[in-house]
């Protein structure tokens, strides 16, 4: 490869940032487990939504005008964003679905978009990167190609402008399709650097000497060591989909209502921030909460798989 | 009185590994001391104690330069002195040059780190070092940057860098180690041909025992962070009296003696801690 | 260094012609009828075939964005005899909302977009560059670690979020600073700050949390680099050390990082300006999303795209000014 040259330049930078801070101690440590804690519980919470919002008694779609004052324009009856015994978080303002049950189903519905999209967005990498690094020649000429392309494409205005313009069927599907598509170039290049310097290696060259074809190389060598890097990418690509996700649907532009997802609902609460601040500040806590988590989890990945880490 | 005095010195990092461990010894002005010895034995670090370079790492013992203790000497001081009393050349010439400048300015800078001169004078100090020290059109190479040069042109820069200021003592941390056979023989030449203009004292640090017995006065053998051996370059060689320094002469191959069947190696060492 | 810039220029200009026809399909092929979008719901089916023929939806397809493309770099001129309407360079179409140029549009929005811009990547530069050179210099302190677990929350704050949350706290709750709104540098220097402040902010706060990480980890690798040591040796004061021989190299990546974050603030200040309501191009941008104005969104898609593409290129010719070696690799 040359070496900081030409248009490899600002790739390297931007992979710069993927690098360790390094910061460890008992301190990192401690938020790492509680971060873990928070993500798994979110995830049992998103899955049981259902469950849950039978429990509570309460349904995202029913409409409960009950909980709300006409006088004061459709605001929730009583304070703190009409929390009460029957609706745990509070109801919607103007409309009086449950929030709790929005909130949970919206949580489904982000942490779902998100952990699809990162999933192809890696294995589409996963599967292109091996393809240019471990083969070379013209695949990788193309595929490198269409990766430095992708990377310096304006993605979120691109991406604005294609939402803006698709269907309203099957948002959540197109949400997947499009953060996938222009996610994968990441995850793309550092399996092909790792596939490149791998395959170069001494123990997949000792392979190859023993009489090795591609096929066992590829998965009995090169793979398993890309598993890490892989691990790296996936765990930081979770937090930047949702918050894609969200601002998207924050534009109006991502999932539409009905359907609730977190940066819907915020946006839904925007007309009403001054006089009903909880309606946004609980999903909001929510999403912010989930993205530090999963960067605080990334953060603990990289510094536990980067040997040069430890040292700084 | 020697101009360099070391007693009792032990360098100790972070992580608990004594790299030096109560080493002396002095070296007296105008000769040329070589530290040999394994990587890991300590020369380097010991070479980077004496400027005071070792962030980090915990210095106990004296070093004794023309009467100062460097060890307990404060920032202020050591600053003084580096560059313009003691200065170094780094083995790895590349990375050692900071390559977002060019060469002419990194001599230069070194020059106005001690003398109040005007930039243009030292740039013209700069220009007569890279000519001295055999670089050809030096106008033109100063104003070039160190991935410009090649490896033994870029050593080149990098001793003029260390001699610009006249220092008392230069030491040179296995300056050849990354260099081509022949061009190591030129820069061994040159760093002799300047020792010899300038009376500088040189402590010499490498691992490779042909160069002790071209350069040497006197002799210090390494192992594991202390001195195993230590006197006059011929008596060490004549006779050696420690068996590890022994071993270390017989790994060098010799061109006047017949090739045995295995290259002689030096016996592991039991891990010292 | 010349072959460089033009072989850089070239493939900006690929990058571009690939985004035109990208958009270009997406907004005149992928939607049913155009023509019934620019002309709104009560039209009767003569006034869209009229309105058809003048934005040439019959022709080819490649003859369509032909004409685009000529627009966009020699203005063109809709339908025929008395009822054509020209449209100057750089031609990207009438609003379908107010029939306005879009480039004129563009135009009058921008001032408020590039302040609300230029302000944030001042702050966040000089705010999250300088913490993060600290940290660097004092690594494992307490500052390091506070500096990095705020910049761990910074880089986890979504923008629209921030934007709420100062609205409520600083104008509603404690009525500190009055709503954003536009006021010219110009007329009222202290309003316009007042205005400002929030924006910034808000839009800062993201960057100067990915910034620090950025600028501590590179100065930590540029501190620990053999020259620096070599800079020592020669018995330069420590200000000089850190300043020219460290710092300089940390900040070249940092610059590249810059260069290209100057497309993602785009995206920034688009959020930012429609939760503060302020009249940018973001703003302009939003409103036609929720009013299917495509033209519009072209227009911005299109502006942006160039912007950021203009940009990328300015970045890789910085670099190459920065680091000698890229200047001579070329």
């Amino acid at each position: 490869m040359r070496a900081p040259s030409t248009r490899a330049a600002p790739l390297r930078a931007l992979l710069l940032r993927t690098r360790s801070v390094g910061t460890r101690s008992v301190l990192a440590n401690r938020a790492t487990t509680v971060s873990l804690v928070a993500i798994l519980v979110l995830l049992v919470a998103a899955l049981a939504a259902p469950v849950l919002t039978a429990l509570a008694g309460t349904s995202p779609t029913a409409f409960d005008t009950g909980a709300l004052d006409a006088n004061l324009g459709g605001l929730p009856r009583g304070g703190f964003g009409g929390i009460s015994s029957a609706h745990w978080l509070g109801v919607e303002p103007g409309s009086g679905r449950d929030l709790f049950a929005r909130i949970l189903y919206g949580t489904r519905v982000s942490l779902l978009i998100a952990l699809a999209a990162t999933a192809v967005s890696v294995v589409l990498g996963t599967v292109l990167g091996l393809v240019a690094g471990f083969f070379g020649g013209w695949a990788d000429a193309v595929i490198g190609r269409v990766m430095d392309l992708l990377m310096s494409f304006p993605s979120l205005i691109f991406m604005i402008a294609l939402m803006s313009v698709a269907p309203a069927a099957n948002r959540e599907l197109l949400l997947v399709a499009v953060l996938g598509f222009f996610g994968w170039p990441y995850a793309g290049r550092i399996v092909r650097g790792q596939a490149m310097s791998l395959s170069r290696r001494e123990f997949v060259e000792a392979a190859r000497a023993l009489g090795a074809n591609r096929r066992t190389l590829l998965f009995g060598e090169v793979l398993p060591n890309l598993a890490g890097p892989v691990l790296v990418v996936a765990t930081l690509s979770i937090p930047a989909c949702v918050a894609t996700e969200a601002g998207l649907s924050f534009l109006g532009v991502g999932v539409r209502p009905p359907t609730p997802s977190w940066g819907q609902l915020i946006a839904q609460a925007v007309p009403w921030y001054a006089a009903d601040p909880l309606y946004f500040l609980l999903p909001g806590a929510l999403l912010f909460g989930t993205v530090l988590a999963f960067n605080v989890l990334g953060d603990a990945v990289r510094d536990a798989l980067d040997p040069r880490g430890g040292g700084r | 009185m020697s101009l360099l005095e070391v007693s009792e010195l032990s360098v100790v990092f972070g992580n608990g590994v004594r790299a030096v461990d109560r080493l002396s010894f002095d070296l007296d002005r105008g000769s040329t001391l070589c530290v040999v010895g394994e990587s890991g034995s300590g020369k380097s670090v010991t070479s980077l104690a004496i400027l005071g370079l070792l962030p980090g790492a915990e210095v106990s013992g004296r070093i004794t330069f023309d009467g100062v203790n460097l060890v307990a000497a404060r920032p202020a001081e050591l600053r003084a002195l580096r560059g313009e009393r003691i200065a170094i050349v780094f083995q790895d010439a590349l990375s050692a040059l900071n390559p977002y400048y060019q060469v002419g300015f990194q001599i230069a800078e070194a020059y106005r780190a001690h003398r109040r001169v005007p930039m243009a004078q030292a740039r013209r100090v700069a220009v007569r070092m890279l000519e001295r020290v055999g670089i050809p059109d030096p106008e033109r190479r100063a104003r070039e940057y160190p991935h410009q040069f090649s490896g033994g042109m870029r050593q080149r820069v990098m001793i003029a860098m260390a001699l610009c200021l006249e220092p008392e003592l230069l030491i040179a941390d296995e300056p050849t180690t990354a260099l081509d056979v022949t061009v190591q023989a030129q820069i061994l030449g040159l760093l002799d041909e300047l020792r010899r203009e300038t009376g500088t004292s040189v402590l010499f640090v490498t691992h490779d025992m042909g160069v002790v017995a071209g350069l040497a006065d006197e002799v210090l053998v390494m192992r594991g962070g202390r001195a195993v051996e230590r006197g006059p370059v011929d008596r060490v060689f004549a006779e050696p009296a420690e068996p590890y320094t022994r071993a270390l002469l017989a790994c060098v191959p010799r061109i006047d003696r017949p090739v045995p069947d295995r290259l002689a190696t030096v016996p592991p060492m039991e891990a010292t801690r | 260094m010349i072959w460089y810039t033009l072989r850089r220029l070239g493939v900006a200009a690929l990058l571009l012609l690939v985004i035109c026809a990208l958009t270009f399909v997406i907004f005149y092929v992928m939607p049913d009828d155009p023509a019934q979008q620019a002309c709104g719901k009560a039209c009767g089916p003569e006034r869209i075939a009229q309105i058809r023929d003048t934005l040439g939806l019959d022709r080819p397809l490649y003859h369509q964005f032909g004409s685009y493309l000529v627009g966009v770099f020699a203005g063109r001129t809709y339908g025929t005899g008395a009822l054509s309407v020209h449209c100057g360079f750089p031609c990207l179409g009438f609003s379908f909302q107010t029939n306005e140029p879009v480039w004129r549009l563009l135009v009058t929005r921008l001032p408020v977009s590039v302040s609300i811009a230029i302000g944030a990547a001042v702050l966040w530069l000089v705010v999250g560059v300088t913490a993060g050179v600290i940290s660097a210099l004092r690594r494992g302190s307490l500052w390091d670690r506070a500096a990095m677990a705020a910049a761990l929350g910074g880089i986890s704050l979504p923008i629209y979020l921030t934007a709420l949350l100062f609205q409520y706290v600083l104008v509603i709750k404690l009525g500190w600073l009055p709503h954003p709104h536009a006021v010219s540098l110009f007329v009222d220097p202290l309003a316009w700050v007042q205005s400002m402040i929030m924006p910034w902010t808000t839009l800062a706060l993201l960057y100067a949390g990915l910034y620090a990480r950025l600028a501590r980890g590179e100065m930590v690798e540029s501190l620990g680099r053999d020259f620096v040591r070599t800079a020592r040796a020669k018995g330069l004061p420590e200000r000089t050390v850190v300043l020219r021989h460290a710092l300089r190299p940390a900040m070249t990546p940092v610059v590249t990082v810059f260069g290209m974050d100057l497309g993602a603030l785009l995206g920034g200040a688009l959020i930012t300006e429609s939760v503060y309501g302020l009249p940018g191009v973001g703003k302009l941008a939003s409103d036609a999303i929720n009013s299917a104005d495509q033209p519009v969104i072209l227009g911005v898609t299109l502006f942006a795209a160039g912007f950021i593409v203009l940009a990328n290129v300015a970045v890789d010719l910085v670099y190459a000014l920065l680091d000698p070696r890229v200047r001579h690799a070329t």
